[in-house]
């Protein structure tokens, strides 16, 4: 959407107007869609059995079996795909569903890390694939009476149930209805596009201010000395995340927000120079760091 | 076992199995982490490498693929450390072998100062996040200041040396008997004023003496320090706190004398001082001329 010099969002930390310029030209649209077999199974005759033994509805409980118990391949495989969501989450700013906005300045990172996490994804049910017989066979003695061969898809058709997709998009431009109808609804459909735009945007722009209040809130949590004197337990992760999200930050301020990039300097020149070891040791060193991730907190409007 | 896209060996290795379990782990963690032979030349790889793996007992190969035992890790093009297989020996439990980690970030006051070693994978995955860090601006900048400095003086002194050790002077006594005779108002000998002048009027010491002063002059200046990093400028700042802090620019976002500065360093060659502009270390490190505020 071109917007115009006039057109601005509020700034969610202060309030103040920021504007945007063309965010189609800074910014697109990226679609990640990640699935993988689940290798669950509705047993309807386990499930029948128990629904009767407890006097129960036929619909009122169901039994679920897992065809690869005992091997751990296909969870990699599970537990990596979770993993690029989780990732995908991070480096993107909140649109629709399934649908994330990706700053310019992030994308040749992103698209470079997204190729590598693709690779690695087939690399990982190349393996599989490689491993499914031998692990077939197996489950004949782990699923015990639970087992049945035609539940098993062909080796031919397994592949096709892993995919790993990812589409980029433009963002639209508003003026772009093309269909024919009166001037009047088109013009209604615009507003409505605009009114959703603006919205989406202000919603995206939220969360890398939620993100960063987030690590603030933690860290002033943790850095807070118990009753007693003692410190609190915290590890390393406390002073890693806020180096990481300070660097996140640089490529997710899509509209080159000024006051989220003034708060983002101020944790990153709190936190860079801080020793972990110093903090586990030192009051003082904790006190100091959490002064100046408080004074963040207390600038900005939240 | 699969092999991933950020793992890159030669045609004639492959990981040693022990190896590759901790590699792999790695490899899915860090998608931005390459892990090869990058900076082992053919003779380390071969020193590093066996028919048989270390770890497990299997069979030798014989189709004259090797099990390499180390394997260097980067992030981009910076080496972040290397893993490998080492064998500890200790008075309980005889010898085994172990992870051996091996970072900058790595120390200890014993032994080997930057190497740490275990036998447990979940503590080599544990010890291996800690450590294989890319560096930060800060530390990145540190870096710099300490390669240019370096550098900047080693050109400076190769500038002046002709002059300042006097190289280009074959004889100080003919010298002397030159400015002798000169300021007495004597005739000079003819062989010591052909001797001296040609050396004093030659292109070579003409050439030398605009060295020594070009030395001198740029010694003098102020200079900041600029580092290339993944294509941004990075430098140190003063904020509105008076403080120092790494800044990172992009080319366009330098104030205008900086910028053009560094495009004119930019075509120049590796180690060389341009006058009222600054000093090129190579194609990522710089020296320019402060700019009054």
């Amino acid at each position: 959407m071109m917007l115009e010099n006039t057109d601005t969002i509020k700034n969610p930390g202060t309030n103040a107007d920021v504007l945007p310029m063309s965010l189609s030209s800074m910014a697109m649209l990226v679609e990640l869609r990640i699935s993988t077999w689940t290798a669950r199974k509705r047993d309807n005759e386990t499930t029948m059995e128990i629904n009767t033994s407890k006097e129960a509805d036929q619909d009122s409980g169901s039994v679920y079996k897992y065809l690869m118990a005992g091997s751990d391949h296909l969870k990699k495989i599970e537990k990596y795909s979770a993993k690029c969501r989780a990732w995908n989450g991070t480096q993107t700013l909140p649109w629709m569903k399934g649908i994330g906005l990706l700053p310019m300045e992030n994308f040749f990172k992103y698209r470079e890390q997204l190729a590598t996490m693709e690779a690695n994804f087939f690399a990982l049910v190349d393996d599989f694939i490689t491993e499914y017989p031998r692990l077939k066979n197996d489950q004949a003695f782990k699923l015990g009476k639970w087992y049945k061969a035609d539940e098993f898809p062909d080796i031919e058709t397994l592949p096709r149930r892993f995919k790993f997709e990812y589409n980029f998009l433009p963002v639209p431009e508003s003026g772009d209805f093309r269909i024919n109808c009166e001037a009047r609804i088109k013009a209604d459909l615009q507003e409505q596009y605009e009114k959703m735009f603006g919205d989406k945007l202000a919603e995206a722009m939220r969360d890398p201010w939620d993100r960063l209040h987030k690590v603030l809130t933690h860290m002033t949590d943790k850095l807070t000395d118990n009753e007693d004197g003692d410190r609190k337990i915290f590890r390393d992760s406390i002073i890693d995340n806020a180096v990481e999200l300070c660097d996140l930050l640089t490529r997710l301020n899509v509209v080159k927000d000024p006051e989220l990039e003034k708060a983002r300097r101020m944790l990153e020149q709190a936190v860079t120079s801080t020793d972990i070891k110093d903090l586990r040791a030192l009051s003082s060193a904790r006190l100091e760091l959490k002064t100046d991730v408080q004074s963040i907190l207390n600038k900005f409007q939240w | 076992m699969a092999d991933f896209v950020n793992v890159r060996l030669p045609a004639e290795y492959v990981l040693d199995p022990m190896l590759k379990e901790l590699v792999d782990k790695l490899a899915l963690r860090h998608p931005t982490f390459t892990f090869g032979t990058k900076g082992m030349n053919s003779e380390t790889c071969k020193n590093w490498a066996s028919t048989v793996p270390k770890g497990k007992r299997m069979p030798p190969r014989d189709d004259g693929v090797n099990y390499l035992r180390k394997i260097s890790v980067h992030c981009g093009s910076e080496f972040l450390g290397s893993i490998s297989l080492d064998i500890r020996y200790s008075r309980s439990s005889g010898s085994e072998i172990v992870y051996s980690i091996a970072s900058w970030r790595v120390r200890n006051d014993r032994g080997n100062q930057n190497v740490t070693r275990t036998a447990k994978l979940d503590v080599a995955v544990r010890t291996a996040k800690n450590v294989f860090i890319p560096q930060n601006t800060k530390e990145l900048m540190a870096k710099a200041e300490s390669v240019i400095s370096s550098a900047l003086g080693q050109s400076l002194a190769d500038l002046r040396r002709p002059i300042s050790h006097s190289t280009l002077i074959r004889s100080q006594l003919e010298l002397q008997k030159y400015l002798f005779y000169h300021l007495k108002g004597e005739e000079i000998p003819a062989s010591v004023k052909q001797s001296v002048e040609s050396a004093f009027t030659s292109v070579k010491y003409s050439t030398a003496m605009s060295e020594y002063e070009l030395a001198e002059y740029m010694g003098n200046k102020p200079m900041r320090f600029i580092h290339v990093h993944n294509g941004d400028y990075l430098m140190w700042e003063d904020n509105e706190c008076q403080e120092r802090e790494v800044v990172s620019r992009t080319l366009e976002e330098l104030p205008e004398q900086i910028q053009s500065h560094i495009s004119v360093l930019h075509l120049m060659q590796d180690n060389e001082l341009v006058y009222d502009v600054g000093y090129r270390c190579d194609s990522e490190n710089f020296a320019v001329l402060e700019v009054p505020a």
